[in-house]
C-alpha cells in the first residue's frame, strides 16, 4: 500500500513517498534539527531516513528530488548521501541515490553556495555522465551549459523532463504512480517568445492508483502565488484540469501568505481567484492540506511563515483537513505524519497503527 | 429507542473511578492518560451489573470509505461487571451503517452493535489491555470503512445473543431457491436446537415446531435490523405482490386444519440478495423467526382465532396487519457443504471426481480425510466384510461388524457433508468384469486395494481412460507409496510399479522398505497390512496419502513417491521415484517393456568398454498370465568376465549372491530374467554364431523353469531383444 510520510522539521521540507512496489521517492531533505538542544522537537531526519531504509532492508533511495536548493530543502543532504562526483562523499555508511531530480536552475545558475554548491556539482556531474538524473527544465534552457560540456540537448534529452509531461521513471501500470510536471515551466508571451518562469523550483502532481481508485498528491515546493496562479492558468489553458486535482496538498513555503496572494490580510489571507479555485473547487472531498511548518501562531504578525492569516484561509475550506507537521499529533510531541493510500483514497494513519512493531522499526534513543 | 433512552438505559452518569467493572475503569483511565490511544471519554454510566463507557474513538478513514464510517465515532461500551463476556459495543451516531458485516443482530430498538471478535472471551484474557479494546474497536471501524472486515471465505452468520433458539438449515437454502414443491419441516436435536429437514424426514408427531418456509422478493442488502413484529418484518420484505402476512394467515389456517395447536409456529424466510437492483441473485440470506409461543397464540394475535369460541373457529382475517404479533429470531446455521468443507480445510473447492478401490485400514481412513476436505469419492469398491481385527485400524466401528465395508464406509462418508449425491458403495470385484461399468465411467481411479493383482488389472485390462493412482503401504507399515499415472497414461501404473521395485533394490535410503516383519498374516501379498502396524502410524500415512493424492490429481504429470516414517522420532522422509515412460517392443507373443534407466545403463556400460564387448544379467519382472516382461535393471559383468573386441564371456563370481540379495530386497518382486551383451561399433545387433550358442544355453535353463529366455544385444544404434523363437529389434535410446 503506498504511503506518504511528512517529517516534522520546523520550517523545512522532506516528504517520503513509499510506492506499492517498495520503491522510495524522497522529496527534499531539510534536516535542521539541533542535536545539542534537548528541547528541539524537530525530528532527526537523517536517523529517520536511515531507520526507514533499514526497516525495508534497502541501502539506496530510488529517487531523491531536490525541488530547489534552498537550505530548508537540502540541509544535511551532503552528509547523508553518497555523491558520485567526489570521493569525499563516498563513505560506506552513505546512502546511494539511484536517480536525482533537480530543477534547471541547479544546473545553470552559478549563485549556489555551501551544500547547494555541492549538490549542484553532483547534479552537473550526473548530467555530464548522462546517468541517474532528471533535470526538470525546458530543454532550451540547458543548451548553453550542455554546449560548454561539448554536448547537445539531444545528447541528454533522456535526462530532461519538460513541464506538461510525465516523469518517465514511473508509470501507473508498472509502479501504481505517475508524476506530472507543473514547474519549471515556460510562459508564452506571444507566438515567438517564451519566457522562462520559476526555473528554480519543481512542482509535480503525483497520481497513485490502488484497485482502480486514484489519489492525487500536489507537491508544491515553495512557489509564490503568482507562479501558482500561472500554473493553474496554463494547465487550464491546456484543458488538463485533472492535473490540478488533489487529495493531498503539500502547501508551498510553510503556510506563507505569499503563496496565496500579495496581501496578508488582517485575520485571513484572501487568495487570488485561480488559487481559490485550486483549493476550494478543484480539491476532492476529504482532501488533506499539509503545512510543513512550525505550529501556527495564535496571534501576532511574524514576518516568517507560518502565517496565521494563511492558515485561517486553509482551515476554513469546507470538507478539507488542515494538518501542520509540527502540530501533529500534538505540538508538544510532533511525530511524522503518515498518510496511507488505498482503495478508499487518502487517510491519516493513527498513532497506534504501527503497534509494538513501530519500536523495532526504528533505532532506540541513545542509552547511557 | 432514542439515543437519550439508550443512554438512560445504561444508568446515570458516574465518576469513571467508581465503575464496578474493573476493565471499564482501566479503559477509562487509559483513555484519559494516554493520548496515543486517540480516544476521548465522554462519560461513564453504571447500572445493574453493567458498567458503560461512552467513548469517541478516532480512526484512520480514507476520503472515500466503502461504508459510511467517520474518522470519529461515538461508541457505547457496556462491560459486564462480573467480566464474564465481551463488552457490548454500540455505535451511537444516527445513520451509522446497519447493513455491513459483523454487526450483532441487536435486540429491537438498540443501536447497531459491533461484533468485535469471534475469539472466546476466556482466550483473550492473557492479551488484555485497555489499548487492546480500543485497538479492536478501531480495527472494526477502519476495516469496515475499507470494506474488508469480512473476508471473502467467511460465511455470513449474523449472531444473536438472545435468540429463540438455533436452527440448522440445509446449505442449499443459502445457495439456491427452495423448490416450492419441496416441503420443509423441523426436528428437535437438542435444547432450543432444531434442524430443518425435508418434510418426509421429520418426525410424524411430537415436533415442537410448526414449520413454514417462504421465499421473499430479491433485495440488495442483508437485513441487519431485527423486526419487532410480523408487520415490521412484512414491511421489510413485502414487494411485487409478495404478502407475508397473508401467507402466514393461510398457514395458520392450514395448521388449524391439521389440528396443530401447540407447536411454536416457525417461519423460515429465504431472501435472495442481489448486488444491484434487478441483478442476478448472488446468494440467499436465510432468516428464521418464531412467530408466537404457539399456533393458537399466533392465531389470536393475528385476529383469526377467537379463544372464546371452541377451537378451530376462525373469525374475520382482514384488517389485522400483524403489528400486534411480536417476533423472536432464531440463530441460523447452514449445514456443511462440500465447498465449505473444502474451504475450511484450506483446499480448493473445485470438484474432484474419483472412484476409490479398497476400503481397508488405509483406504477407509484416507477417504475420510479426503471427504472432510470436501473431496468425497463418487464410489467406494471393496468386496470384504468388516471383521473384529479390522476395527483396530479402520474408520468403521464394532457396530458395523459383518457389514460390507464398501457400503458402510460409503454411508459414513455420505454423512460428512450435506451433499445431494451420496457416496455409492459397491462390492463389485475389480479382478472380474463386475466393476467395469463403474471403472469405465470414472474420471480418476484411486487404488488402495493393497493388491498387486488389482493394480495390474487396473493398469493393463480394466476399461476406461481415467488415469490410475495407487496408494499402498509397505509390509512393515512404516512407508507409504504413491504411484500416479500421467493424464495421458503414458507412464502406466504397472510401469511405475516395476520401476519402484528397481528403486527399492538400488536406493540406499529405501533399504528394508520391502522387508516384512513377522506379522499376523491374513493374506499373502506384500501389501497386506494386517501386520503389527500402529494406528498412529496408519493415521500419519492416511493424512499424508490424502494430501499426496490431491497434489497428484491436480498435476497432469506422472509422479511416484515413498514416504518413510521413523516411528522413533516421528520424522517422515520423502523419496522421489522414476516415472519416465518405458519403451515397448512386441516380440512373438510377448510384450517387453524396458525402462529408460536400463537402456541408458547398458548403452553407457557398452561405451565404457569399447572397443571390447561387455554384458551382464537382466533384472525384471514377468507377468506370465499376460505375457509381459518388464526389464528394469541389470547387474554388471562379474569380475571374472572376459571381454574382447569380438566376444564376451559373462563370469559368475559373486553373481548368484548379488542377484539373490537384490531380489530379496524387493520381496521377490524382481528376478533374474535374462542376459545382455554388447556388439562393437561397426557390427550389427544380429546374433552371431557364438550368440546363438549362448542363447541356446540360456533357453535350455529358463524354458525348463517355464520362463521365457530373454537376451538383449546392445549395438551402437539399436538394441535387439530376442525371445525364442522370434526376434525383434528396438531403437536404442541414446
Amino acid at each position: 500500500m503506498p504511503k506518504i510520510t511528512f517529517y516534522p522539521l520546523g520550517n523545512a521540507d522532506s516528504v517520503l513517498l513509499d510506492l506499492a512496489g517498495g520503491e522510495k521517492v524522497l522529496f527534499d531533505f531539510g534536516d535542521e534539527h539541533n542535536a545539542d538542544d534537548k528541547s528541539d522537537l524537530r525530528i532527526d531526519l537523517t536517523q529517520a531516513i536511515r531507520d526507514n531504509l533499514a526497516d525495508a532492508q534497502k541501502d539506496l533511495i530510488d529517487v531523491v528530488a531536490f525541488t530547489h536548493l534552498d537550505r530548508d530543502h537540502i540541509c544535511g543532504a551532503t552528509a547523508l548521501f553518497w555523491l558520485n562526483h567526489a570521493a569525499k562523499y563516498q563513505g560506506a555508511d552513505r546512502i546511494r541515490i539511484d536517480e536525482m531530480w533537480v530543477p534547471a536552475a541547479s544546473i545553470v545558475d552559478d549563485a549556489c553556495e555551501d551544500e547547494a554548491k555541492i549538490l549542484q556539482a553532483e547534479a552537473r556531474h550526473r548530467l555530464k555522465v548522462g546517468k541517474g538524473i532528471r533535470v526538470f527544465s525546458r530543454p532550451d534552457v540547458l543548451k548553453d551549459w550542455l554546449g560548454k560540456q561539448g554536448l547537445t540537448v539531444s545528447d541528454r534529452s533522456n535526462c530532461i523532463v519538460d513541464a506538461g509531461t510525465l516523469v518517465p521513471t514511473f508509470s501507473l501500470a508498472k509502479h501504481g504512480v505517475e508524476f506530472f510536471v507543473h514547474s519549471p515551466f515556460g510562459h508564452r508571451l506571444n507566438v515567438t517568445e517564451v519566457v522562462e518562469r520559476n526555473r528554480d523550483s519543481i512542482v509535480v502532481q503525483a497520481t497513485f492508483e490502488v484497485q482502480g481508485e486514484q489519489t492525487k498528491v500536489m507537491l508544491g515546493s515553495d512557489v509564490k502565488w503568482d507562479h501558482l496562479q500561472d500554473i493553474v492558468a496554463i494547465t487550464k489553458a491546456h484543458g488538463r484540469e485533472s492535473r490540478l486535482d488533489w487529495d493531498v496538498f503539500k502547501l508551498p513555503h510553510h503556510c506563507s501568505y505569499l503563496s496565496l496572494a500579495e496581501e496578508k490580510g488582517t485575520d485571513k489571507t484572501i487568495p487570488v481567484e485561480e488559487i481559490a479555485w485550486l483549493y476550494e473547487t478543484n480539491g476532492n472531498a476529504g482532501g488533506i492540506i499539509v503545512s510543513t511548518s512550525w505550529p501556527i501562531p495564535l496571534a501576532g504578525d511574524d514576518v516568517q511563515p507560518p502565517h496565521r492569516q494563511a492558515a485561517n484561509y486553509y482551515k476554513r475550506i469546507a470538507g478539507r483537513k488542515f494538518i501542520v507537521t509540527m502540530e501533529h499529533p500534538s505540538s508538544g510531541n510532533p511525530k511524522p505524519l503518515v498518510i496511507m493510500i488505498d482503495h478508499t483514497k487518502a487517510r491519516v494513519e493513527g498513532a497506534l497503527a504501527g503497534g509494538v512493531s513501530s519500536v523495532t522499526s526504528q533505532s532506540t534513543p541513545r542509552a547511557g | 429507542m432514542t439515543l437519550e433512552e439508550v443512554l438512560a438505559a445504561h444508568g446515570p452518569v458516574v465518576a469513571p473511578e467508581s465503575l464496578v467493572a474493573e476493565k471499564a475503569r482501566r479503559v477509562a483511565v487509559a483513555i484519559r492518560e494516554i493520548a496515543a490511544l486517540e480516544a476521548i471519554l465522554v462519560d461513564a454510566r453504571e447500572r445493574d451489573g453493567t458498567s458503560a463507557l461512552v467513548v469517541d474513538v478516532e480512526a484512520s478513514i480514507g476520503q472515500k470509505p466503502r461504508n459510511d464510517i467517520r474518522s470519529r465515532e461515538r461508541l457505547l461500551v457496556a462491560f459486564d461487571a462480573a467480566d464474564r463476556s465481551w463488552p457490548a459495543v454500540y455505535a451511537l451516531r444516527a445513520g451509522f451503517p446497519t447493513t455491513v458485516p459483523h454487526l450483532n443482530v441487536a435486540a429491537p430498538g438498540l443501536p447497531p452493535s459491533l461484533c468485535l471478535s469471534v475469539q472466546p472471551y476466556a482466550e483473550v484474557q492473557r492479551d488484555w489491555s485497555p489499548a487492546y479494546y480500543i485497538r479492536l474497536m478501531r480495527h472494526w471501524l477502519e476495516a469496515t470503512a475499507r470494506g474488508d472486515l469480512h473476508r471473502p471465505d467467511q460465511p455470513v452468520e449474523p449472531f444473536l445473543l438472545e435468540a429463540a433458539g438455533t436452527l440448522i438449515v440445509p446449505h442449499r437454502l443459502v445457495e439456491e431457491p427452495a423448490n416450492t414443491s419441496y416441503r420443509w419441516a423441523a426436528r428437535q436435536v437438542g435444547e432450543k436446537l432444531y434442524q430443518v429437514v425435508p418434510e418426509n424426514e421429520a418426525p410424524k408427531s411430537g415436533a415442537d415446531l410448526a414449520f413454514m418456509s417462504q421465499i421473499a422478493p430479491p433485495r440488495e442488502h442483508v437485513i441487519a435490523t431485527v423486526p419487532q413484529n410480523i408487520a415490521a418484518l412484512a414491511a421489510l420484505v413485502n414487494a411485487d405482490g409478495f404478502d407475508l402476512v397473508r401467507s402466514i394467515k393461510e398457514q395458520v389456517r392450514a395448521w388449524q386444519a391439521a389440528r396443530l395447536w401447540n407447536p411454536i409456529p416457525t417461519l423460515l424466510l429465504q431472501v435472495p440478495v442481489t448486488r444491484t437492483a434487478g441483478g442476478p441473485v448472488e446468494r440467499y440470506e436465510v432468516r428464521a423467526f418464531a412467530l408466537a409461543p404457539s399456533v393458537v397464540e399466533l392465531g389470536v394475535r393475528l385476529g383469526i382465532i377467537d379463544r372464546t369460541v371452541p377451537a378451530g373457529a376462525l373469525i374475520g382475517t382482514e384488517g389485522n396487519d400483524g403489528s400486534g404479533a411480536a417476533l423472536e429470531v432464531f440463530n441460523v446455521h447452514a449445514t456443511l457443504s462440500r465447498e465449505t468443507a473444502a474451504i475450511f480445510n484450506g483446499e480448493s473447492p473445485a470438484t474432484l471426481s474419483y472412484v476409490a478401490i479398497g476400503a481397508g485400514a488405509l483406504g477407509s481412513q484416507l477417504l475420510m480425510n479426503l471427504t472432510r476436505g470436501g473431496a468425497p469419492p463418487s464410489d467406494v469398491l471393496d468386496k470384504d466384510r468388516l471383521l473384529p481385527h479390522n476395527v483396530a485400524r479402520h474408520l468403521l466401528l464394532s457396530d458395523a461388524l459383518g457389514a460390507l465395508k464398501a457400503e458402510a464406509v460409503a454411508h459414513t462418508l455420505s454423512s460428512v457433508v450435506d451433499d445431494a449425491l451420496p457416496v455409492r458403495g459397491s462390492v463389485a470385484d475389480v479382478l472380474t468384469s463386475a466393476a467395469d461399468a463403474v471403472l469405465s465411467e470414472a474420471q480418476l481411479i484411486l487404488d488402495m486395494s493393497a493388491s498387486v493383482a488389482v493394480a495390474r488389472r487396473l493398469a493393463v485390462d480394466a476399461p476406461g481412460a481415467a488415469r490410475r493412482i495407487s496408494l499402498f503401504l509397505n509390509p512393515a507399515g512404516s512407508d507409504l507409496v504413491l504411484l500416479a499415472e500421467d493424464v495421458a497414461r503414458t507412464a502406466r501404473l504397472d510401469h511405475l510399479e516395476v520401476q519402484y521395485y528397481w528403486s527399492v533394490s538400488n536406493e540406499p535410503a529405501l533399504r528394508g522398505h520391502l522387508k516384512a516383519d513377522d506379522g499376523i498374516r491374513y493374506g499373502g501379498g506384500c501389501r497386506d497390512v494386517s501386520g503389527r502396524i500402529r494406528q498412529t502410524t496408519l493415521a500419519v500415512h492416511a493424512g499424508n496419502g490424502a494430501a499426496a493424492f490431491r497434489r497428484a490429481a491436480s498435476d497432469p504429470a506422472a509422479s511416484a513417491f515413498v514416504w518413510q516414517l521413523d516411528e522413533l522420532t516421528g520424522t517422515v522422509a520423502r523419496a522421489q521415484l522414476e516415472t519416465r515412460p518405458m519403451r515397448a517392443a512386441s516380440v512373438a507373443q510377448w510384450t517387453v517393456f524396458m525402462s529408460t534407466a536400463l537402456l541408458d545403463e547398458v548403452a553407457s556400460r557398452r561405451a565404457g568398454k569399447l572397443p571390447n564387448e561387455t554384458g551382464g544379467v537382466l533384472i525384471g519382472a514377468l507377468d506370465m498370465q499376460r505375457q509381459i516382461a518388464y526389464l528394469v535393471g541389470s547387474v554388471p559383468a562379474p569380475s571374472d568376465s572376459r571381454e574382447w573386441p569380438t566376444g564376451y564371456i559373462r563370469g559368475s563370481s559373486g553373481l548368484r549372491k548379488a542377484v539373490t540379495e537384490l531380489c530379496a530386497r524387493v520381496g521377490g518382486n524382481l528376478q533374474y530374467v535374462g542376459e545382455w551383451h554388447s556388439h562393437p561399433d561397426g557390427a550389427t545387433t544380429e546374433p552371431s554364431e557364438d550368440d546363438a550358442i549362448a542363447y541356446a544355453w540360456l533357453a535350455e535353463a529358463l524354458i525348463a523353469e517355464g520362463r521365457p529366455p530373454i537376451m538383449l544385444i546392445v549395438g551402437a544404434h539399436d538394441v535387439r531383444c530376442i525371445i525364442h523363437p522370434a526376434q525383434g529389434a528396438l531403437a536404442l535410446v541414446a
